[in-house]
């Protein structure tokens, strides 16, 4: 019985992890820049030249494929052990992520309904975070990487 | 869920790589199913039974809640 195929070949996650490589090199660049060059308003990306939107441009591009190809590529030997995690792994970081989003929004209902403001701006900041594609990604990276790890080392040794 | 798949390995003396080659999965499946951490697909099920020329029943014993 032919399994219906919905993850891209493996080849495509070692692409992934190069395009990974650069746009954190890139990133180290553009904060490396940032401590030399302090006499501007850009918040976000410090470049302030005219190169500028075309770095943010490639670091997204870079960011956003990369997470793409190695959340969503075959492992070296993927059988249904390692879907299994996957598939765990996606759901428990949706929970995680969205049971953090109800606790903030409560919060920040709270703080502002009874008007005791202990919701900060960098509580914002964390609640922006967590509801970005981009982030989740990342901790879904993690924690099936994380997991996938352990239950094969766990499996390794014992025959 | 219970099984002899480590029973029926030992008789046949083929080792959890072998089974797992002949099944197209990774040894730690094998393992993961042996220790019982894995329940495997139906698909799976009928790969390991045909290994060992039994039927899945004679493999997989479905414990009582």
């Amino acid at each position: 019985m032919k399994r219906k195929r919905i993850l891209l070949p493996h080849k495509f996650q070692v692409i992934g992890w190069g395009m990974f490589s650069l746009a954190v090199m890139l990133l180290l660049f553009i904060l490396l820049r940032y401590e030399w060059n302090t006499s501007h308003e850009n918040t976000f990306l410090p470049l302030v030249d005219q190169y500028s939107r075309y770095v943010t441009s490639l670091l997204l591009v870079l960011a956003y494929g990369s997470a793409f190809f190695v959340a969503f590529s075959e492992e070296k030997q993927e059988d249904e052990l390692v879907r299994e995690i996957r598939f765990s792994s996606v759901t428990i970081v949706a929970a995680v992520l969205f049971a953090l989003m109800i606790l903030f929004s409560l919060l920040a209902a709270l703080s502002q309904g009874f008007r005791l403001n202990f919701f900060t701006d960098q509580n914002y900041l964390v609640m922006h975070w967590i509801s970005n594609i981009l982030f989740a990604f990342f901790i879904y990276v993690i924690v099936f990487r994380v997991r996938l790890f352990i239950i094969k080392r766990r499996l390794k040794n014992e025959e | 869920m219970k099984n002899n798949i480590r029973v029926e390995r030992a008789i046949k003396k083929i080792t959890q790589q072998d089974l797992a080659d002949l099944c197209g999965v990774s040894r730690q499946t094998i393992n993961a199913i042996e220790t019982e951490r894995f329940v495997p697909s139906t698909v799976l099920a009928l790969k390991i039974a045909r290994v060992f020329e039994k039927t899945v029943n004679d493999l997989f014993i479905l414990e009582d809640e």
